[in-house]
């Protein structure tokens, strides 16, 4: 057998691949494993390797020889650290969870193992998903494969940073404010956060209930497709979770697509020059294969972040109640059965946990409630109102994933606002539920990854499937 | 259970809370509705959220944390001159946002102790099938 070439690699090649018996889901899990041998020690992306990674691979060849393959077959994925797979770890990359074992399956994991795809391992994140760099993990941040200077982004770091170095061929994350996009835009992936309702939340570890969505990362679109197709629909398990209508073939191949742009919303400053002028560059080879840009108002949509602050850390206070060290996780002991709650969300949650917490307890208070959380519920309307508005001009409103490049390990980790600003631009996604996706386009001089975010309108993640193909096909 | 018991706490410490906040409260109500919301933290406002939320915090870190709330507070008060209409919210019209209420039938219980061993496998500490904590009469708690 020849050297396998991860760094082209598809999900669609490596199916074929094993179909025909070019090689086997062995040969392709060890060929991962031998890179993550070479490079996690430096990349410090996967907390874990999973001991049963080739047993787990014989499995997925005896499916494949049986002729009872699934596309996912013996595909080797990582998981994001908060997502469960039963009988393993799974710690969000918190003390709190340290030696936490999953009792059960997420509804995700449990699609995928039906599909017999292979878990090389779970993936290092910010401590409970809150963070934009993976700079608060527990565990020591994840290092850009890209540069290993610079973060790989945040939340989803670890997922970002094992498909963009080749350690994995696709990996699940978890995205609140940006946590698959800005993360994919750093390491130059392909990173969708789906309709907010289309995935199953069950069985990943809630953080802000009214904005998290599971989604894939991937090298290519169609890679990110096929791992939605996989995980997406009704579960009776999570309440919000539905089916997505059908879309004709004509609907989802359309070729003049429109693209909105909010300019008044890029031109408040604070995006790097390489940034936008990169974004620029993206759209006019959009427009010279077809689409129609055309600039949107969006009045509203600088509000997000501030909103974002509001409802995300008032989500999170409540959330993280659970975690009292009485029925799972770690437990200190103290003095009576407060001191025990203090001591052990005290010393067990991360700073900037403690710090969301703080913040979300604060604006839920009594006297507070009315000024930040029902204002920033008002607000939300607004901004989901400006999306309703844009979507009745244009297929799909786009802007830089992120405002910058991949920074320099410990630039924001002193400042949470400067910190906060690097989601500006996804954010507002989440705020509306809308489906919102980061394609790679191109590099800087320096060669480090930049993306352009494109966002369709509620249950329309299709068109971010074939606009993001279209985005790919420029850039060759 | 326990979760329960911290966040019904959090309510029975609201107004206590409110009143301890009280003046600065008074202040902010009585700024135009499009004023920027200054609103300085003291030390004893850190302390009370702390309190609430269950978290043991050294002296530096609250130093730190009422620093960074300011600061984050600062920047979220930029909601206060959001054009948001005089009769306030308006419901979502559930045909754009796909909003429907989620009910079902109250049938179909897990088989009683089928998922019993495994969830208290997880327990730091268990007695037969119960966990265990300490007691909540008579301490600081009550």
């Amino acid at each position: 057998m020849s050297k396998i070439d991860l760094e082209n690699l598809t999900i669609t090649k490596a199916h074929e691949a094993m179909v025909h018996g070019d090689y086997t889901a062995v040969d392709l899990a060890e060929a991962y494993l031998s890179e993550i041998e070479k490079r996690n020690g430096e990349l410090n992306a996967y907390l874990e390797v999973f001991a049963d990674v080739r047993e787990q691979a014989k499995l997925a060849d005896e499916r494949i020889k049986s002729g009872q393959a699934d596309i996912l077959t013996g595909i080797p994925m990582a998981i994001k650290d908060n997502i469960l797979i039963k009988g393993r770890i799974a710690s969000s990359s918190s003390k709190m969870l340290e030696n936490y074992v999953a009792t059960y399956n997420a509804t995700v994991i449990e699609k995928l193992k039906e599909k017999g795809a292979v878990f090389l391992g779970r993936t290092n994140m910010d401590e409970f998903a809150m963070g934009g760099s993976t700079e608060n993990s527990a565990y020591g941040v994840t290092k850009n494969p890209h540069d290993t200077t610079r973060v790989s982004g945040g939340s989803s770091g670890g997922s970002a940073s094992v498909v963009g170095g080749n350690l994995a061929l696709v990996a699940l994350g978890s995205d609140t404010g940006g946590s698959i996009r800005q993360p994919s835009a750093f390491c130059g992936t392909v990173g969708l956060k789906p309709t907010y309702g289309a995935v199953s939340r069950y069985g990943v570890m809630a953080m802000a209930s009214s904005l998290d969505q599971i989604g894939p990362i991937a090298k290519c679109v169609e890679d990110t497709q096929i791992v939605f197709d996989a995980i997406r629909g009704f579960d009776k398990f999570d309440s919000t979770s539905y089916d997505l209508p059908a879309v004709s073939e004509s609907e989802k191949n359309k070729k003049k697509l429109k693209i909105g742009v909010p300019e008044s919303f890029l031109n408040q400053g604070g995006i790097e020059e390489t940034v936008i002028k990169n974004f620029r560059e993206t759209l006019k080879k959009l427009e010279e294969a077809g689409c129609e840009i055309k600039t949107v108002e969006m009045p509203n949509l600088h509000y997000s972040l501030a909103c974002y602050y509001v409802l995300m850390p008032a989500e999170v206070s409540a959330n993280m109640a659970r975690f009292d060290g009485v029925r799972y996780g770690t437990h200190l002991e103290g003095k009576d059965l407060l001191e025990d709650y203090m001591k052990t969300r005290g010393e067990k949650l991360g700073r900037e946990v403690r710090r969301r917490i703080m913040l979300g307890t604060y604006v839920l208070s009594a006297g507070y409630y009315d000024a930040y959380y029902n204002k920033a519920i008002q607000v939300r309307e607004l901004i989901r109102r400006d999306y309703a508005k844009a979507f009745e001009e244009v297929d799909v409103v786009a802007t830089p994933t992120a405002p910058t490049p991949a920074f320099e390990i410990g630039k924001n980790t002193s400042d949470p606002l400067q910190m906060y600003l690097e989601d500006i631009f996804t954010v507002p996604v989440n705020i509306a539920g809308v489906p919102g996706m980061s394609v790679p386009t191109g590099k800087t001089e320096t060669g480090l990854p930049l993306a352009i975010q494109i966002v369709a309108p509620w249950r329309r993640d299709d068109i971010l499937f074939n606009l993001g193909k279209i985005v790919e096909a420029c850039q060759s | 259970m326990a979760m329960t018991r911290l966040l019904s706490l959090q309510n029975e410490h609201a107004p206590e809370r409110a009143g301890a906040l009280g003046g600065i409260f008074f202040i902010f109500i009585s700024a135009p509705n499009n004023a920027r919301l200054v609103l300085m933290l003291e030390r004893k406002d850190i302390d009370n959220l702390a309190n609430l939320a269950r978290i043991a915090l050294s002296d530096s870190e609250k130093d730190k944390l009422q620093k960074d709330m300011d600061s984050i507070l600062g920047y979220v008060s930029e909601l206060q001159k959001a054009p948001v209409s005089a009769e306030g919210f308006d419901v979502a019209k559930p045909e754009d946002y796909y909003l429907r209420n989620v009910m079902r039938e109250d049938t179909d219980p897990f088989e009683s102790g089928l998922n019993t061993e495994i969830i208290l496998s997880q327990a730091p500490k268990r007695k037969d099938n119960f966990f265990v904590t300490k007691k909540i009469l008579g301490d600081s708690l009550s």
